[in-house]
C-alpha cells in the first residue's frame, strides 16, 4: 500500500479547520478565480441536510454525465463536488499563457458521448494551434549527451536496428509496445478476457519476450505514465494502444480532422453540464463517509453536510476511497483493489520565460531527456502579446519523486535540475504554478494503471456496486479510456440505476 | 515504414492527458501527417456536428427507450436528423447493413452482407464486434434477452 503524506496532512488540516480544503495544485488566488470561472455555481458554505433520489459524488465528466442521464429520466439528482471547481481532470489553466489544458485535452472523433454532450449543450469545438512548441522538434538529452533529432538515426546511443533507427526516442513506447498487439482486431473490452491474462505480466518482461533489448526498454520507460516498466502490466499498455488505434483512420469529424478541443477551453464543458442540472451542483462538499441502512444511503461530508439518497453514484478515484468510510464495510476483492490500485502521474511545473534561453545557447528549446526532468517544453504563443511560457512535464517513474515535495520544493528541484542540464535557463524562469492531478486530497493522478496481475484480479470488479452505491469514473471503464472512458462509466452507472428503477 | 510511424504518431493525438506533450512538442510536419492519414473529404453539411438535433422518441416501451440510452450518443432515429458518430437509423430495418449513402461505414460491416432483421439485429446487439469483427461501432453489447427484446421492439417502433 502506498501512502501519501502530503495528502494526509492536508486532509487533517482541512478537516479540522472545518474549512474548504485547499487546492494543492493551485496558487493561493486560485480559489476566487475558480469560482469566477463558473459563474453559475454559487459557493455555498453552509452545511446542508438534504434528501434526493440520487446523489452523485464528483463533478468530473463521469459524475456529470451520470447526473444528466438520470435527470433526463426523471430522477431528482444532486451532484456534489469536493473541490472548489468543476471538471476534475478536465481543467483549463486559464492563468497560464495560452490557456493549456492541465489534463483531458483532445476530443477524439470517436468520443461519441462527449461529442454528443458538447453538441447538445451548444458548445463549439475547434482545432486550435495547440500551444506547445508544435513547430519545434525535440532536443534529446540521453545519458547526459545532447542529440538532435536529425542525428538520432546514426547516433551511437540509438539501440534499434534497420528501419527502426529512424524512430525517435519519444515514439519508442507507443510504437514498439503496439507491435503485434494481440488485441488487434478484437473488441475494446477484450483485454478483460481470460485468454489475454497471459499478458498481465510486467511490461519489460513482455517486451524482452518479444526480443526488445534493454537499452530500448530503458528509453521506453522514460515516459510510461505509470509506475515504471516492472510495475506496469503489459496488458495496461497493450490496451492503451489498442483503444488509441481502434478508430484511427476509420473515424473523423465531418471536416476530416481526428481531434478537437472545446472552443474557449475544455473546462467549459463540465461547466455547461453542471449548468444544465436542475439542482445546482454543490462545490466544497468533500465526502468522508457513506452509510447505507434500509435501502437509504447517507453521504457524510467534511463540512458536516449530510445527503440522503436511494442511490449514490460515486466517481471518487479508487485510491482516494482508502480515506472514505463505508458502512457496511467494503470487503473482499473490491477492498483489495482500493488499497492496491495506483494512478499514473504527471507533474507540470509552469513558468514564464523572461528571456528566450534557446537564443543564448543556440539549441532547440524543447528537451526530451532520460534524466530527472524527463521533458521541458516551450509553448508556442497563442497571442503575439503573450509572454514566452514553458513547462517541465514529468510523467514517467521520475514523477513519483515529487509526491513528498511541496510546490515550492518542486520549483526548487526543477530549476536546479534544469540549470544543471541547460545552464542557459538560469535566471530566465518565473514561477507560475505546479499542476498535478494528484496534488490535493480529491485527486489520485492522471489515470488508473494496472500493475502486473491486477487486470486478472480486479478488472471485472471495478464496476461492482456496493449496495446502492454505484461506482463510476475512468477507472471503471472497460471499453474507452480517458475522457470518453469517463463518459462511458457515467453512462453505465446511470443505466444500472435507471434499468433497475 | 516511415509512413507507418507517422500514422502511429498521429494516433497518439487523440489520447488525452499525456498527449499534452506529444502534440505540444512535436515537429511542424504533424499537421500534414494528419492529412496523410485522415480522409479530408468534405461531407454534406447535414452531418456537421454542431447543435445536431436529437430526439429520443417517447414510447410505451419504457425498458426499450431506457436501453436506447446506450445507443443515443451515436444514433439518431428520427427522419431528417443528422448522422452522429454512428448513422441515423431511420428506416434501417429490412435494408442491407452499411447502406446509408452519406455515412462512412467500416469495410467489415459493408462486406458482411447483412440485411437488418430481428434476427440479425439481435446477433449484432448481443456482441457487435463478435458478429462483425472489425466494426468501428464501439459498443459493449446487450447480454440479457429481456433487454434485447425491449431494445429491438423500440428500434422497430421508432425507426419506421
Amino acid at each position: 500500500m502506498k501512502t501519501n503524506r502530503r495528502k494526509f496532512i492536508k486532509g487533517i488540516t482541512g478537516a479540522s479547520a472545518g474549512m474548504l480544503l485547499p487546492l494543492g495544485c493551485a496558487p493561493k488566488s486560485e480559489k476566487e478565480k475558480e469560482t469566477a470561472n463558473a459563474p453559475h455555481i454559487k459557493k455555498n458554505n453552509a452545511p446542508v441536510k438534504a434528501s434526493h433520489d440520487v446523489v452523485v459524488v464528483g463533478a468530473g465528466l463521469s459524475g456529470l454525465h451520470a447526473g444528466m442521464l438520470l435527470e433526463e429520466q426523471g430522477f431528482d439528482v444532486q451532484i456534489i463536488e469536493g473541490r472548489q471547481r468543476l471538471g476534475g481532470r478536465v481543467y483549463t489553466l486559464n492563468d497560464v499563457p495560452g490557456k493549456p489544458e492541465a489534463a483531458g485535452e483532445f476530443i477524439g472523433a470517436n468520443y461519441a458521448r462527449m461529442i454528443n454532450t458538447t453538441n447538445k449543450l451548444g458548445l463549439e469545438m475547434h482545432n486550435p494551434d495547440t500551444g506547445g512548441g508544435s513547430n519545434r522538434p525535440w532536443l534529446y538529452n540521453i545519458k547526459g549527451e545532447y542529440i538532435n533529432a536529425e542525428n538520432w538515426e546514426s547516433h551511437k546511443f540509438n539501440p534499434l536496428e534497420g528501419d527502426d533507427r529512424s524512430l525517435l526516442p519519444h515514439r519508442f513506447l507507443s510504437t514498439i509496445s503496439h507491435r503485434d498487439n494481440p488485441l488487434e482486431g478484437k473488441p475494446l473490452n477484450a483485454w478483460l478476457e481470460p485468454e489475454f491474462h497471459k499478458y498481465d505480466i510486467p511490461h519489460d518482461q513482455y517486451l524482452r519476450s518479444k526480443g526488445v533489448n534493454e537499452e530500448t526498454i530503458k528509453l521506453m520507460n522514460v515516459v510510461i505514465h505509470a509506475g515504471g516498466m516492472p510495475n506496469t502490466s503489459a496488458m495496461n499498455e497493450l490496451r492503451r494502444y489498442h483503444v488509441m488505434n481502434f478508430s484511427s483512420g476509420k473515424l473523423t469529424f465531418p471536416d476530416g480532422t481526428g481531434w478537437k478541443m472545446i472552443k474557449g477551453g475544455n473546462s467549459l464543458l463540465p461547466e455547461a453540464m453542471a449548468g444544465s442540472m436542475k439542482n445546482e451542483v454543490q462545490l466544497g462538499r468533500t465526502v468522508v463517509g457513506f452509510k447505507e441502512a434500509d435501502g437509504i444511503v447517507t453521504v457524510y461530508c467534511a463540512d458536516g453536510s449530510e445527503f440522503k439518497a436511494k442511490h449514490v453514484v460515486c466517481s471518487i478515484p479508487i485510491t482516494v476511497l482508502r480515506n472514505v468510510t463505508f458502512e457496511p464495510y467494503i470487503t473482499g476483492i473490491t477492498k483489495e483493489a482500493i488499497f492496491n490500485m495506483d494512478y499514473g502521474l504527471s507533474v507540470q511545473a509552469h513558468f514564464i520565460i523572461n528571456e528566450p534561453f534557446w537564443e543564448k545557447d543556440g539549441m532547440e528549446p524543447n528537451m526530451w531527456t532520460d534524466g530527472p526532468l524527463e521533458r521541458f517544453a516551450v509553448r508556442s504563443k497563442r497571442e503575439k502579446s503573450d509572454p514566452h511560457a514553458g513547462l517541465a512535464f514529468i510523467n514517467g517513474p521520475e514523477s513519483l519523486k515529487f509526491r513528498l515535495m511541496t510546490d515550492d520544493q518542486v520549483f526548487d528541484y526543477v530549476e536546479q535540475k534544469l540549470a544543471e542540464l541547460r545552464p542557459s535557463t538560469k535566471g530566465t524562469l518565473k514561477r507560475l504554478m505546479i499542476q498535478s492531478c494528484e496534488r490535493d486530497i480529491h485527486g489520485a493522478g492522471d489515470w488508473v494503471y494496472w500493475q502486473p496481475g491486477q487486470v486478472k484480479k480486479f478488472g471485472n470488479h471495478m464496476r461492482k456496486n456496493h449496495g446502492n452505491i454505484h461506482f463510476c469514473g475512468e477507472h471503471t471503464a472497460i471499453m474507452e479510456r480517458g475522457m470518453e472512458g469517463a463518459f462511458e462509466s457515467g453512462e453505465r452507472a446511470a443505466l444500472d440505476i435507471i434499468l433497475n428503477a | 515504414m516511415e509512413q507507418k510511424l507517422l500514422r502511429k504518431r498521429f494516433r497518439f493525438w487523440c489520447f488525452p492527458l499525456v498527449s499534452l506533450f506529444f502534440i505540444g512538442c512535436g515537429d511542424s510536419k504533424k499537421k500534414e501527417e494528419n492529412k496523410i492519414e485522415f480522409k479530408t473529404k468534405k461531407q454534406d453539411p447535414v452531418v456537421k456536428n454542431v447543435g445536431a438535433p436529437a430526439t429520443i422518441p417517447q414510447s410505451e416501451n419504457k425498458l426499450g427507450r431506457r436501453m436506447f440510452l446506450l445507443c443515443a450518443a451515436c444514433h439518431n432515429v428520427v427522419e431528417g436528423e443528422p448522422h452522429k458518430v454512428g448513422p441515423n437509423l431511420n428506416g434501417f430495418l429490412g435494408s442491407p447493413a452499411g447502406a446509408k449513402k452519406d455515412f462512412e461505414y467500416s469495410e467489415a460491416l459493408k462486406n458482411k452482407n447483412i440485411v437488418w432483421s430481428e434476427a440479425t439485429l439481435r446477433a449484432w446487439l448481443e456482441n457487435p464486434a463478435g458478429y462483425v469483427p472489425g466494426t468501428k461501432m464501439a459498443f459493449v453489447g446487450v447480454a440479457k434477452k429481456e433487454q434485447q427484446d425491449a431494445l429491438i421492439a423500440y428500434l422497430e417502433e421508432v425507426t419506421k
